[in-house]
């Protein structure tokens, strides 16, 4: 037996978790209420990998990922197979991770399977190819300028970033326009390997039946042990406190003042009291929402922690007419303060944000495709694993109004922030 | 009544375990029943869209039922949000031309309490001129965000020379900050008593809850909806009668183009031939302009088919938006002459097979399809019954529905001065004449 079969119920499919010697994740879904299924390689890599003579190859690695490789030798014949196997396909990179994923009928699945792990172990990096991707990136990342938010986004990256380059997926003109060949094999030799990946599958299959076939195919994947991605340090820091006004869409005030969030890296502890606070914060009916809408100037406002291994952040924000946005501003961050007063938090709050937060994670379970391609691999990653995520339930149900305390003690109380007000006169100064 | 009418999947594509039944006061509702999770979706039509519009009140419906979901009589803005709250329920709203939609998602357990207050904001709206204000605010602030974005405003850039001057799909169904901004709440109640009337809503539900089940909910909170209804003026052709181009100048790093010409409506002879043709052009756009020639990072064709009227499209964002243009038109001109290979046209059924079961897999989307396949048919079936037509398409009947309906062509571009030259804009021929 090559593999261990961890049997897990989940709410509403039947899931099953394995790992193969080299160190490749396994995570099957079964659901038989269509009959299609979803491939998706997890890769723990992304901007937050990169350099700045690298800013942008995670990104690039990406799109050269759905050209040439060594079973089919160019994007034509690549297209081709698509079409042949009706394959709806598609991948993304972040900060910290990449996904590629596709759909095919379910009586396809070993050809899916097989054309994934062509795609994930061949690439040729076709220098031909190579320039021409250059140009494709060069227009997603003008687009990308386009954005109402470009602004603002930059501005995060300036401001709460340690390397701002690590923030960037998209990266940078200079670093897109000079990649080639040798750099994508070492990017693929590096991080794209089985010990730094994992296989999801879910969808209309019987996981036992297919657990032999993935073992075979991708047990040729060879062992890396190369990357760095779990030894990258944290790349958020506000060291004081700071207040910077942005240049926004017409018509529109946007505030969010951010801190420093736990690690999902290595200060998970926090993570549990972290999310039951922010869906408490969240309720329609609670003090945050009905001092600061109800019987306020925001539009809408919101608590969150962001589970992140390198840039974890608390942020609170909310929307609001443009000429009310330093009143805004001040509401909120005396709202922030009035967090830490006796009974702002109650037990019976707190039991319902945790119900919600299970209720949520049921509503996400509705499609077996958006458990393989966002669900388990956004969890793999931020967990090291699925155990994070298989705990999720009773580790919320264990917080109480104790924990929150310790946790807003922690993170917020006398804590630097960083202000972000998004304003259409908003200029880039700090 | 109860008239249940269990329809059987007569054709593969066809879901099974659908139901469709009338409430007592004329509402038709479409349930499908999926067993094994615990959401459920439904979705509320409101039957109309831009033909129940004019110039002056662009976006009223949209403001209206936002207003009316902000809080009834019975259950009041506070109390609405406990339920909310409580029950992490989603509403998700959408106005197009021929309907507006509003989407509930919740757990089954929560079901009947929110189909009670759905109903009774539709019915006895609170409409409390603070908490409407609000919303306003945030309608004209997503309306603003979306006029900003050149890769949403380029749609409407397109409309202008496309659907003819006076045409009702001219008018915007989420509003124009000028008409968005001036209602105020008594124009909401006006218009909610003049529109919720049973002749006008279609009711589609997919999940768990069983057809009996559901339309004794139904019938205890929509039941108490007024019968009658509107009678809705013909959808006029679009007016489009020469090639035209509408041009935009913005500051922009990329240019934005689209094209726009005619297709058959939904239930038409040609319109399994005319979309898969459309998702020939898709394919062949994406060989030709981005894998081949490196002109951009998105390109894309289609076509409408939930409309009264539809069309065909072809979008692409580049920095050469003139070259592109010349391409595009090569690639419409190649398929309209039967220049493609069988397996292309093999591919495009292959992957709306997928596309039908990753459909299958969302409440939400099962909703909308049953809904806008009644709409625009009369019969739910139509959009699942697509594939059918698409197994055994052939080439020449591909090229021959795109030959016969898609003529002259609605250019839209938004591109900056200073980085192209509009002197080399023209509005070129689709078909290369």
């Amino acid at each position: 037996m090559l593999y261990t079969l961890i049997l897990m119920l989940s709410m509403n499919f039947h899931v099953v978790e394995s790992e193969l010697p080299n160190g490749l994740d396994i995570i099957i879904g079964e659901d038989h209420s269509a009959p299609v299924v979803t491939v998706c390689i997890v890769v723990d890599t992304g901007g937050t990998c990169e350099s700045p003579e690298s800013n942008g190859l995670a990104h690039f690695y990406e799109h050269m990922f759905f050209k040439g490789n060594t079973a089919l030798p160019n994007q034509t014949a690549y297209n081709a197979r698509m079409r042949e196997l009706g394959m709806i396909r598609n991948g993304t990179t972040g900060t910290e991770v990449v996904r590629y994923y596709l759909t095919v009928s379910s009586d396809l699945f070993d050809e899916g399977l097989e054309f994934m792990y062509d795609a994930i172990t061949g690439p040729m990096f076709d220098p031909e190819e190579i320039v021409n991707e250059r140009s494709v990136i060069m227009n997603e990342y003008e687009r990308k300028t386009n954005h109402p938010f470009w602004n603002y986004w930059r501005m995060k990256e300036e401001v709460l970033s340690i390397e701002k380059y690590r923030s960037s997926s998209i990266g940078v003109p200079q670093v897109i326009m000079a990649a080639d060949q040798e750099i994508m094999h070492e990017f693929q030799h590096e991080y794209y390997t089985p010990d730094n990946s994992a296989l999801i599958v879910t969808g209309d299959v019987d996981a036992e039946a297919i657990m032999p076939v993935i073992e075979e195919m991708f047990s040729r994947w060879e062992f890396g042990g190369r990357s760095d991605y779990f030894e990258l340090d944290l790349n958020i820091s506000i060291p004081k406190d700071t207040t910077v006004y942005v240049g926004g869409p017409q018509g529109m005030g946007m505030i969010n003042i951010v801190y420093v969030g736990p690690s999902m890296a290595n200060q998970q502890e926090w993570t549990f009291a972290a999310d039951v606070w922010g869906q408490y914060m969240g309720r329609m009916t609670g003090e945050f929402y009905n001092n600061l809408v109800a019987n306020g100037p925001f539009l809408d406002v919101h608590a969150s922690y962001y589970s992140q291994r390198f840039e974890p952040s608390i942020t609170f924000g909310g929307t609001i007419d443009p000429s009310l946005a330093d009143q805004g501003l001040e509401m909120m961050q005396i709202e922030i303060q009035n967090m830490f007063d006796q009974g702002y938090f109650t037990e019976s709050g707190i039991e319902m944000a945790a119900e919600q937060l299970r209720r949520h994670r049921l509503f996400n379970e509705e499609s077996s495709r958006d458990m393989a391609t966002e669900t388990f691999p956004f969890w793999w990653v931020q967990g090291g694993g699925l155990d994070y995520y298989n705990n999720y339930p009773d580790s919320l149900m264990a917080v109480t109004a104790d924990d929150i305390s310790l946790y807003l003690n922690r993170w917020i109380k006398d804590k630097p922030s960083a202000v972000f007000v998004v304003t259409p006169e908003g200029e880039w100064v700090e | 009544m109860m008239q249940l009418l269990c329809v059987l999947a007569l054709l593969a594509s066809a879901p099974e375990n659908v139901t469709e039944f009338d409430l007592d006061n004329g509402i038709h509702v479409i349930s499908r029943t999926v067993t094994g999770g615990e959401v459920e979706g439904l979705s509320f039509f409101l039957v109309g869209g831009s033909r129940v519009l004019n110039e002056d009140n662009q976006g009223i419906e949209a403001f209206a039922l936002e207003a009316a979901l902000t809080g009834s009589d019975t259950y009041p803005d506070q109390r609405w949000r406990e339920i909310m709250d409580v029950t992490l329920a989603s509403w998700n709203a959408s106005y197009n031309y021929d309907y507006s939609r509003y989407h509930l998602k919740c757990l089954s357990e929560d079901l009947p309490l929110l189909l009670d207050g759905f109903a009774d904001c539709l019915l006895e709206p609170e409409l409390d001129s603070v908490v409407v204000g609000r919303m306003q605010d945030s309608q004209l602030i997503a309306l603003q965000s979306d006029l900003n974005d050149p890769d949403k405003k380029i749609w409407l850039v397109a409309n202008r020379g496309f659907m003819g001057a006076g045409h009702p799909y001219l008018l915007r169904p989420d509003g124009i900050p000028s008409t968005l901004s001036s209602f105020d709440v008594n124009d909401a109640r006006l218009w909610l008593s003049n529109r919720i009337k049973s002749g006008n809503i279609v009711i589609t539900h997919a999940g768990r809850t069983s057809p009996e089940e559901l339309k004794e909910l139904l019938e205890v909170s929509f039941g108490r909806i007024p019968e009658g209804g509107d009678v809705f003026p013909e959808v006029p052709e679009f007016g489009i009668e020469r090639d035209t181009l509408v041009v935009e100048n913005d500051e922009t790093l990329s240019a934005y183009v689209v094209v726009k010409f005619k297709a058959p409506p939904v239930g038409s002879e040609y319109a399994a031939a005319y979309s898969t043709a459309m998702g020939v052009v898709d394919e062949m756009l994406w060989q030709v302009l981005r894998t081949e020639n490196a002109l951009t990072y998105a390109v894309n064709g289609g076509n409408t088919s939930s409309y009264q009227r539809n069309w065909g499209y072809m979008y692409i964002s580049t920095t050469e938006p003139v070259l592109s243009a010349s391409l595009m038109t090569g690639v419409f001109s190649d398929v309209v002459n039967g220049n493609v290979d069988q397996s292309v046209v093999t591919g495009v059924a292959n992957n709306n097979r997928t596309m039908q079961g990753i459909n299958a897999l969302s409440m939400d989307t099962q909703c909308w399809m049953l809904g806008s396949g009644y709409i625009s048919t009369g019969d739910w079936r139509t959009p699942y019954l697509l594939q059918e037509s698409l197994e055994d398409m052939t080439v020449d009947e591909m090229s021959d529905a795109l030959n016969s309906w898609a003529g002259v062509a609605g250019w839209g571009i938004i591109a900056d001065d200073t980085l192209v030259d509009f002197n080399e804009f023209e509005p070129l021929p689709l078909k290369g004449e």
